[in-house]
């Protein structure tokens, strides 16, 4: 699943490697006609699961800097989009990059826009792999590879120009800052058949893009020479630092060591010790860049087989976890099983042995909380319970002292912390019970309106006033009651009328009528 | 001025190219069907074990409370023997005498004749409202009952307070009640008059019963099984 086939394309060949577990193998190489093109397609026609990347190292890339105003969204993609439709009408294969911004004026972006400008070297390669319906990944430049190698190599001169031996010839990439400004590729022999000598190459790169304004004049580029380390001290004669120029030399195994090139012996290594492009593929292998030129339609088999490993991932990752769900379940399911069969087994027990102490006793008629419950209530009726004997037995008593008093009516009732409705009243509508009245849970106040009357002498209202005083203390000396006049025999308050009689006339004996209320609290 | 100035038939508009995934549908057809069962076998099995597990942790519960509940009826059979030989023939009696269970207005009514024959009091009236249930002042612990209360009106004519008092006595001899208010008057009665009643009385007495109180609603517990 995270195998994939490296196609390394240059002018006249292309060579198929595979990067399997991390190691580069492979390395057939392919003629770019219809033989070489079939040979491929039946070579790669067993491994139609496993996604391609092309790596293009071709001359006929071409590399323009641009400004473009500074469109955000959707209008800046369609900018763009025309920008490069309009820059590169006759290829499909188009790339840009925006480098930065001006810093003055209206602050345009500066776009890098390349393309392979030659699509007939690349078209047969991916129609092909479209026939056979192979995922194609993307389509990949060297040059645009080497800022990632760059990045990789931590190289932050201001004025870089990276060397590099491919099979196709030397590469010269120009960053500046880090950007990739400009990439030319010569051939590795010269008209003659004589190698080419990098330094005079490296000098009339440097003086095109001096001549261009590339590189402003007085500014030092910094060569950095990637070569096979056998080969150094050749290039180190022809290389000679000047005033403008320095040069600087990385072996090849060390730069292939930090792309990650892993390969086995063989002829493969034997080329990754000369040339470049194992440990671009490499570089290209691990770190698997968006890629680089559009391929649009092309890339559709690619976006399917990701949708169907996506599928497939989802499907195993979502069984995976839905059977260890599952499986907690069931195991909790078992544990709850056990649980209920040790729970029920204890009840058990316990439910025989409740039956063996109780078997001596007689058959239980209700629970015992109804018993005790009935009983208490039993209880609080029989001693708790109001009744007017209390207090009329009280009223009874105090009588015994004081013959000259006669009861006419005693209201008693039942004095409830809310109140209570008036004695006889029926409206229709029955009036709430409340447990204080049955004594329960306590004893409630009672209160008794006493009314009598005194039968004075003659005209004798002081004296029957004295004797109503002494009933009234009489009563107030029990505990727990309260005694009040509601009704004195004769109201001698300034406030209301007074009448009365005197002298002969009133001969006859005074019934002097007088009310007490008596409270009982508990 | 012509409709078509080309003179050229008007192409037919052309089709509405379907999305490249419609198309070539077939090559991740595998993958979604896969999906579509993976997705289906995990959820129902997931779904089936969560619902066994449910019903085996309800019945573990229940299995719980119902060990607890032997347990305790276990730890406290002592007290309950206790409470059995306490109050139990107590209980029967209380039960016998009207108490607990539905009213017995017959056997109220039997006493209250039984009692004026008894006594020879003269003449009285009653009147006794429909059952209602007696509102508790504070948390009491009653079991499964409830406390019900009739209301009754009583008016009798007295020779002697204490008849009243008697009256009562009789009363609580088979039934249980509670007096709520009463007005004793003197009547005015001519003097000579040989039986004739001198008092007059108008109480209101609450006649109790413990009753079964309702049940709550049963929550019904739904189960895979019977």
């Amino acid at each position: 699943m995270f195998n994939k086939h490296l196609l390394y394309l240059t002018s006249d060949q292309l060579c198929v490697y595979r990067w399997q577990g991390g190691r580069l193998t492979g390395g057939v190489a392919f003629g770019c006609d219809r033989a070489g093109i079939d040979d491929f397609m039946d070579h790669i026609d067993g491994h139609r699961a496993i996604p391609v990347y092309i790596l293009a190292d071709l001359i006929e890339e071409d590399f323009q800097r641009v400004q473009v105003p500074h469109v955000g969204g959707r209008a800046g993609r369609q900018l763009m989009r025309r920008r490069l439709l309009q820059q590169y009408r006759e290829t499909p294969f188009r790339h840009h990059e925006v480098q930065g911004r001006d810093g003055a004026g209206r602050r345009d972006d500066q776009v890098l826009l390349s393309a392979l400008t030659n699509p007939s070297a690349v078209q047969p390669w991916v129609e092909a792999l479209e026939q056979l319906r192979i995922p194609l990944a993307g389509l990949y430049s060297t040059t645009l590879m080497s800022e990632e190698l760059v990045r990789k190599l931590g190289l932050r001169d201001p004025h870089l120009l990276l060397v590099t031996q491919q099979s196709a010839g030397w590469r010269q990439s120009y960053f500046q800052h880090g950007m990739l400004k400009f990439s030319r590729l010569t051939p590795a022999i010269d008209r003659d058949g004589a190698p080419v000598d990098i330094g005079v190459e490296t000098a009339k790169t440097q003086q095109f893009l001096t001549s261009v304004r590339v590189l402003e004049r007085g500014s030092v580029l910094h060569a950095v020479v990637v070569a096979p380390a056998e080969s150094s001290a050749a290039l180190d004669a022809q290389c000679e630092d000047g005033p403008e120029t320095t040069f600087r030399f990385l072996s090849l195994e060390s730069v292939a060591g930090q792309a990650g090139l892993a390969t086995e012996d063989g002829e493969l290594a034997a080329l990754a010790a000369r040339m470049a492009e194992p440990m671009l593929l490499a570089l290209l292998a691990r770190t698997a860049p968006p890629s680089h030129y559009s391929l649009g339609a092309l890339r559709r088999y690619y976006q399917l087989w990701r949708a169907r490993v996506n599928l497939y991932a989802i499907s195993a990752a979502m069984t995976i976890c839905c059977a260890l769900w599952t499986g907690v379940n069931l195991w909790r399911h078992h544990q709850a099983d056990a649980d209920e069969a040790r729970l029920k087994a204890e009840a058990n027990r316990y439910a025989q042995r409740y039956s063996a102490v109780m078997a001596a006793m007689p058959p239980r008629v209700t629970s015992t909380a109804n018993m005790r419950a009935a009983v208490n209530v039993e209880r609080m009726l029989a001693t708790q319970a109001p009744s007017p004997l209390n207090m009329v037995a009280i009223v009874s008593e105090a009588l015994e002292a004081a013959p000259q008093i006669h009861l006419l009516q005693l209201d008693w009732k039942v004095n409830l912390p809310g109140g209570q409705p008036p004695p006889g009243q029926d409206d229709g509508k029955a009036a709430p019970i409340s447990s204080l009245m049955a004594g329960i849970p306590g004893r409630a106040p009672q209160s008794l309106l006493v009314e009598a009357e005194v039968m004075a002498e003659e005209d004798d209202y002081r004296g029957a006033v004295d004797s109503m005083n002494q009933f009234a203390h009489a009563l107030a000396r029990h505990p727990n009651l309260t005694v009040e006049i509601d009704k004195p025999p004769l109201d001698t308050r300034s406030s209301v009328k007074l009448s009365g009689k005197a002298g002969a006339q009133a001969a006859t004996p005074t019934r002097a009528k007088f009310s007490l209320n008596l409270v009982w609290k508990p | 001025m012509t409709p078509n100035p080309t003179g050229k038939q008007k192409s037919s508009a052309p089709g509405i190219a379907l999305p490249y995934w419609i198309n070539e549908f077939y090559l991740i057809r595998t993958a979604v069907l896969t999906l579509i069962a993976a997705l289906t076998v995990s959820l129902t099995g997931v779904l089936i074990s969560e619902l066994k597990q449910r019903e085996a942790e309800e019945n573990m519960l229940l299995a719980q409370r119902q060990r607890d509940e032997a347990y305790s009826r276990y730890a406290h059979v002592d007290n309950e023997k206790r409470d059995i030989r306490n109050f139990q023939q107590r209980y029967i009696e209380l039960l016998a005498r009207g108490l607990i269970g539905e009213e017995k207005r017959l056997e109220w009514v039997d006493a209250i004749r039984r009692a004026q024959e008894q006594r020879k009091l003269p003449p009285l009236s009653y009147e006794i409202a429909p059952q209602q249930s007696v509102r508790l002042e504070s948390s009491l612990d009653l079991g499964d009952y409830q406390l019900q209360g009739s209301r009754m009106r009583l008016h009798m004519d007295l020779l002697h307070e204490m008849d009243l008092f008697d009256f009562f006595d009789d009363l609580r001899q088979r039934s249980f009640f509670a007096v709520q208010d009463c007005s004793i008057k003197r009547l005015g009665v001519a003097a000579g008059v040989v039986g004739a009643a001198t008092l007059g009385a108008d109480c209101t007495l609450n006649w109790i019963t413990l009753a079964e109180a309702p049940k709550p609603p049963e929550v019904v517990r739904k189960k895979g099984k019977s």
